[in-house]
């Protein structure tokens, strides 16, 4: 048989299909509140949708934590199935046995920032007496519930897709000098020019969150996020690796190097989630949101903890990699 | 602090049937004032009741409280008035039978973001003021029928309400203690409490405390 | 997270205990299974683990019509000239049939002054070197698994093999030895060779098979194919087709297992569903006096996210430990089984601790998030009961 279904794969497809069926509940309520919502009727109808926003919001947040929650199994299951498919040493290997693992990722990402997003318009709807942005939240939500589809076509693709008998290439020729991939080309990018356009991103970004000139520190968060994991790939990861050649975003995740790259990604989410978010709830629902300080500090806590490892190294090894 | 105007309801059963419940009520209490409602059973007392806490809405007309329209204020919302500014004293005094006095009574404010020790320490007071705190730890349930009463009163005081709102309050007591509880009632006026209270009980129509008695008959104002 | 609301719900579950003891126990049990069954798995995966790492890494055997036979023990000395073999040994071994009990014990002949073929038989010897120096008669050290079954049948200081002629071949027992792979040493009986060839009937000049030392793993392969070109009348077999095939009977294994207990969740996820949505008046009643005193839809939503929290980390605490303590300190009884096979062939072996994280980790994500997601719809109709509800 071919098909890899080990107990990880099987346990994300349960609880996606039990996600899916919530999430299209949360849908149906949430085109019928989209159609008829109107806080100034007196109907039964309204009564009835005023009752549903909250099972679909309730469904919606669930989602968003449970998603969290498989991203980090998604990525582990990946690692962990790198046993399995030969040549595959970490979660790269995986990823690109398949055509469709790269834009797999992409999405689960995407969702989670997607999701998350909501979840801010809803608070701040939820403040307001009058629920200015229920219908727009709910709109939004139409949209999102596309990409969640879109989501669980590809992983079911990518799962059926792989073969573990093939054999795959791994992140020691996916980011290679001679990668075609487009996001080895982009890891491509000589570290004498990323790595300084990374570090005035980051200042730029500093400038723009104190200015409050939301919708470009959105834009640049966004390029910052992409920036980020590009250099970490080509630059400072080779520092956490120790290794020149090592070019990886999966491998430090790994328990040889102590789990940082959840540290890591974590904190560049975080930050980057608020910076984006508070540009795009100004361009959705025209409010602003004052979340600049936790954007600002998360990635200020990324910038040093990923100069940390090549200034060690110098402070250690008297040299640059 | 209280205000209603031109309120009616109307309970819709399936898509034709409708009972009007309530038609064209009108009438206001001002801040200190006692207000009785009176009227038989049935004539929809406890339903204007309902509507004044925000626990149903109207379906027309514009009631206001503490100068807030809440007719049409989502149920979020008007939880949070009653948190804020309501007693509530119900005619079945509608405690959780398996929890303390002081569990019931603090109730109201576990999801505040008071401290613990705070709202315990608020309920012991009134607990005291209502001769009950030698009750603290006891089930509600063990307790009598007046003692019960006061958990109720209590739990409608912890959250420091401007307005308290009472529903046939003696229906279940026995004359001594139905005039035990028109004594707290008084002192909860002279303490500055805007206070409607919903009964048919002639016990209250001569009291002197009360300001304004509103008739009610077919859920009309007489 | 509001701690209040937590220590609220605490004493509202506490009411209402015994209402949830069916979820819990069923929670409980599902955990419980999971958790055997996977703990089970691997730990009879590392003790093969072990007993593979022990194994030769080729066994040549000789077919006849099918059928394995003795080989010429001559061909060892001429496998042993092939560039990468380090050693090849003839093996005098069978399957020795115990009426008593309907056990198969494995007979193993040894040379007692030379070293054996596999290093916990050397060790073994050496052990007991002082007392059988001095035998002249036929002797044996038996696993401990035998040891115990002879014991039990009376023979506590010899034993009466019957041979293939069906003549009686007393035979002393020296002693009895165990070890950490218990699994695959259990059944064994080790006797000098020419005792081993009496019993079996096997000639001088024949063996039961030829194991084959490979230092350098990377030769296996090659060297397979060589032997199977010299002796086209033999099965070649490699380590690592042991090792794949019983990989593949785990796998399958456990794999039917999660079939059988996703069908299980399907009910749970029911049973989970009615039992959170079955509201009883008292229920509806104190909902309603919770919202008629202020509280929000979503204080109530989060009580009740809180209850499912806690019920289900308790029953997932619950179904783990008591899952680790029948597997490890009980040797799960009646499950093993349906792994190891009920047959007689390996008697006793113990199962070695080994507490996998991952497999924790798995079946948490599996099942806690499953529950608080199946009460999701009951605890929001719970949370829009009128608040008006307490006037009526």
């Amino acid at each position: 048989m071919s098909v890899l279904l080990t107990p990880e794969v099987i346990i994300l497809f349960i609880e996606d299909i039990l996600l899916f069926g919530f999430n299209t509940i949360a849908f149906v309520i949430a085109y019928r509140i989209y159609k008829n919502f109107n806080l100034n009727s007196t109907s039964n109808e309204q009564y009835t949708l005023e009752k549903q926003t909250y099972l679909a919001s309730y469904i919606i947040k669930f989602s968003l934590y449970l998603k969290i929650i498989s991203f980090l199994f998604f990525v582990f299951t990946l690692d962990k199935l790198s046993n399995v498919i030969p040549g595959a040493m970490c979660g790269v290997g995986v990823t690109t046995a398949s055509d469709y693992g790269i834009y797999l990722l992409i999405f689960k990402m995407l969702n989670i920032y997607l999701y998350g997003f909501w979840l801010l318009i809803n608070n701040s709807d939820m403040k307001r007496e009058d629920f200015p942005f229920t219908k727009i939240k709910f709109k939004y939500f139409l949209f999102i519930y596309f990409f969640f589809v879109i989501e669980l076509i590809l992983q079911s693709l990518y799962f059926f897709d792989i073969n573990p008998q093939e054999l795959v290439s791994c992140c020691g020729t996916v980011f290679n000098e001679v990668s075609t991939s487009a996001v080895g080309r982009l890891t491509q990018i000589p570290n004498i020019i990323s790595v300084p356009l990374f570090y005035s991103l980051f200042l730029l970004l500093i400038f723009t969150a104190l200015k409050k000139t939301v919708l470009l520190n959105g834009v640049l968060n966004f390029v910052f996020a992409i920036i980020s994991i590009t250099t970490l790939i080509s630059f400072f990861g080779t520092y956490i690796y120790e290794l020149p050649t090592h070019h990886c975003p999966f491998c430090i995740l790994q328990s040889d190097y102590f789990y940082v790259g959840y540290l890591l990604y974590t904190l560049l989410f975080v930050g980057t989630f608020f910076g984006i978010g508070i540009a795009f709830l100004k361009y959705l629902i025209k409010i602003p949101l004052d979340y600049h300080k936790i954007s600002i500090g998360f990635n200020t806590a990324y910038v040093v903890s990923v100069s940390f490892f090549p200034i060690n190294y110098y402070l250690n090894n008297g040299v640059w990699l | 602090m209280i205000e209603l105007k031109s309120v009616d309801k109307i309970y819709s059963h399936g898509e034709h049937e409708e009972i009007g419940v309530l038609k064209n009520i009108s009438f206001s209490v001002k801040e200190n004032e006692f207000s009785l409602l009176t009227g038989p059973s049935g004539s929809g007392k406890s339903t204007i009741l309902s509507i004044v806490g925000g626990l149903s809405k109207p379906t027309n007309g514009e009631v206001i409280i503490d100068n807030k329209s809440i007719a049409k204020l989502p149920d979020k919302f008007s939880a949070l008035l009653r948190r804020e500014k309501i007693g509530f004293i119900f005619q079945k005094f509608n405690l959780i039978n398996n929890l303390s006095a002081i569990d019931n009574i603090t109730i109201p404010l576990i999801p505040t973001k008071i401290s613990k020790s705070e709202i315990e320490q608020r309920a012991e007071k009134i607990m005291t003021e209502l001769s009950i705190f030698n009750k603290r730890d006891v089930l509600v349930e063990k307790l009598s029928g007046g003692e019960q009463q006061r958990v109720a009163i209590a739990r409608a005081l912890v959250n420091e309400p401007k307005i308290i709102l009472a529903d046939e309050p003696t229906a279940n007591l026995d004359k001594k203690l139905s005039l035990d509880f028109i004594q707290i009632i008084k002192q909860l006026k002279d303490a500055g409490k805007t206070i409607l209270l919903a009964s048919h009980d002639p016990l209250f129509t001569d009291l002197d405390c009360i300001n304004n008695i509103i008739k009610i008959h077919l859920g009309e104002i007489q | 997270m509001n701690f209040k609301l937590i220590d609220f719900t605490l004493k509202s579950l506490k009411r209402r205990l015994t209402k949830k003891l069916s979820v819990i126990f069923i929670f409980s049990l599902i955990v419980f299974l999971l958790v055997s069954v996977f703990s089970i798995s691997s730990s009879i995966k590392k003790e093969l683990e072990i007993s593979v790492n022990a194994l030769p890494e080729i066994i040549v055997q000789k077919m006849s019509g099918g059928r394995q036979t003795v080989i010429p023990v001559d061909r060892a000395y001429e496998i042993a000239t092939i560039p990468g073999v380090q050693n090849a040994y003839d093996r005098v071994w069978g399957y020795y049939y115990f009426v008593n009990d309907n056990v198969n014990f494995t007979v193993v002949g040894l040379d007692f002054d030379l070293e054996a073929y596999k290093q916990k038989y050397s060790d073994i010897i050496n052990l007991y070197a002082e007392a059988t120096d001095t035998i002249d008669a036929p002797f044996m050290i038996v696993g401990s698994g035998v040891y115990k079954m002879l014991e039990d049948n009376f023979y506590k200081n010899f034993y009466n093999f019957r041979t293939v002629t069906g003549e009686m071949l007393e035979t002393k027992i020296v002693g009895s030895f165990t070890d950490v792979s218990a699994m695959e040493t259990n059944d064994v009986i080790l006797m000098p060779v020419n005792y081993v060839r009496e019993l079996f009937d096997i000639s001088e000049n024949y063996a039961t098979d030829i194991v084959v030392r490979i230092p350098n793993p990377e030769e296996i392969e090659i060297i397979k194919q060589k032997l199977n070109s010299m002796f086209p009348d033999s099965r070649i077999v490699s380590r690592l087709d042991i090792e794949a095939s019983y990989q593949n009977i785990f796998d399958y294994k456990s794999g039917l297992f999660l079939a059988l207990l996703i069908v299980a969740f399907v009910a749970f996820f029911i049973l989970v569903y009615d039992n959170a949505s079955g509201l009883s008046i008292e229920d509806r009643r104190e909902i309603g006096i919770l919202k008629a005193v202020g509280w929000q839809v979503e204080n109530i939503l989060q009580i009740k996210f809180i209850e499912g929290s806690l019920i289900s980390l308790f029953s997932f605490f619950l179904g783990t430990g008591t899952a680790l303590f029948y597997v490890y300190i009980l040797q799960a009884p009646i499950l093993r089984n349906l792994f190891t096979g009920a047959s007689n062939l390996k008697p006793t072996f113990n199962l070695i601790p080994v507490i996998n994280f991952e497999i924790l980790i798995l079946i948490f994500i599996l099942t806690v998030p499953v529950y608080i997601l199946a009460t999701v719809i009951p605890s929001w109709k719970s949370s829009v009961i009128d608040a008006d509800e307490v006037m009526r």
